[in-house]
């Protein structure tokens, strides 16, 4: 379980406010944690595995996409907000993600 | 050094127009329509009616089929007129109609033909099925294996377009079954495509016997550039193997992400998709490596690497 600190949150932020104003075309001074990626961005789920996969490299996550896939289930991201908090957990948790349902 | 190369890669069909660029592209409309008129008044006056918006004939599968074949065609000789020349072309399923046009081996006409016989025969085959295509997204083709077993009767692996990217072609329940325990197996994302033709799978075998008489009755010519396989990645180079390519893309399933690796391999740096609107460049950006993906526009815009 990694450990989580004021800078981890802030890197993650920056991710993946750059990821989606460069993916989307927007300016990222419109994003903000309300942002719904679909209906205000256009984003897909190729984005959000791209993103996963950016995430897995820089902090050498180990962990599987269909647990990341089966949490999302049952706790489905809409906004960039809730996408920087599941990101938060995956970094935290990795593989023991879906240990926070029990 | 190697030269870096260029491949033209041919879309199938066009599933919404909310990125359309044929307006931006410089010339499109001077090459597409001229073509869309000939394709009227040789096998349908509806077409001549299309427009992105107004009348896109998304619902209509042969119809859209035609129209991206017209897109696509278009495209690659405008890329050619303003001297971006493909080193390999590749076509992404029913796009390899677009592809050996390209590649001078069918002409523009025996492509419409073409097209339309290939569907005539489908629809002959599977009219008294409920057949239907979709996506998983986000599992590995062990875990996407497994699910089929479960099916029945079995859904098939249509296309691999990346590492967990796949499309799936079965009968409507089959995969209506299958999405659902993807879902429950952990699949990022599942989706029923607006297709209800099971495309690159063994519910259409029966179908390529009459198609291939109609394809051995046209005199294919040598392709003037290398068309790749997306079967088998070997590189389509005689009459002979348009032929056999034809006639198997109906029925074999097809691996557009080792189709991607193989042209990488072959020194390919540069995708360009040669249509209007933007579809495999966005299926590309989960595939690794650092070839570059670029639209028609984009293209005209920046020529590819190749041509610096």
């Amino acid at each position: 379980m990694a450990r989580i600190t004021e800078t981890t949150l802030n890197e993650v932020k920056e991710i993946v406010y750059t990821f989606f104003a460069e993916e989307c075309e927007v300016d990222k001074s419109v994003i903000n944690d309300q942002t719904n990626i679909i209906k205000d961005l256009d984003g897909d789920s190729l984005m959000f595995l791209e993103l996963i996969e950016i995430f897995k490299k820089k902090y050498n996550l180990e962990i599987e996409l269909k647990t990341i896939g089966k949490y999302a289930v049952k706790h489905p991201v809409s906004t960039i907000g809730e996408l920087i908090h599941m990101q938060m957990l995956i970094i935290e948790h990795e593989n023991g993600l879906l240990e926070l349902d029990k | 050094m190697p030269i870096p190369r260029t491949v033209f890669i041919f879309p199938a069909f066009v599933s919404d127009y909310l990125e359309d660029q044929s307006r931006e592209i410089t010339g499109f409309t001077n090459v597409f329509y001229p073509l869309l008129e000939q394709a009227a008044t040789l096998i349908d006056p509806e077409l001549f009616e299309f427009h992105p918006v107004t009348k896109n004939f998304l619902d209509q599968e042969l119809r859209n089929q035609l129209i991206s074949y017209i897109q696509s065609y278009s495209c690659a000789r405008l890329l050619r007129s303003r001297n971006i020349i493909p080193d390999f072309l590749a076509g992404y399923s029913m796009g390899l109609y677009g592809a050996l046009t390209d590649a001078g081996s069918i002409s523009f006409k025996e492509g419409l033909f073409l097209i339309i016989n290939a569907f005539e025969n489908i629809f002959s085959t599977i009219r008294e099925g409920d057949f239907s295509m979709g996506i998983v997204i986000g599992l590995n083709k062990e875990d996407i294996k497994g699910l089929i077993s479960k099916t029945d009767p079995l859904t098939e692996i249509s296309n691999q377009n990346s590492e967990f990217s796949f499309v799936l072609s079965g009968t409507t329940g089959s995969l209506a079954a299958l999405l659902k325990m993807a879902k429950e197996e952990g699949a990022i994302h599942t989706r029923k495509m607006q297709v209800g033709i099971p495309y690159h799978s063994n519910f259409l075998k029966e179908a390529s016997t009459g198609f291939s008489t109609f394809v051995h009755s046209i005199p294919i010519r040598q392709p003037t550039v290398p068309v790749i396989s997306v079967i088998d990645q070997t590189l389509i180079d005689s009459p002979g193997r348009c032929s056999t390519e034809l006639i198997r893309n109906l029925f074999q399933p097809f691996n557009w992400y080792q189709t991607h690796l193989k042209l990488v391999g072959l020194g390919v740096k540069t995708f360009i998709e040669s249509g209007p609107v933007p579809g495999l460049v966005k299926i590309a950006r989960f595939i690794p490596g650092n070839a570059s993906y670029m639209t028609v526009l984009a293209a005209l815009s920046a020529p590819p690497v190749s041509d610096l």
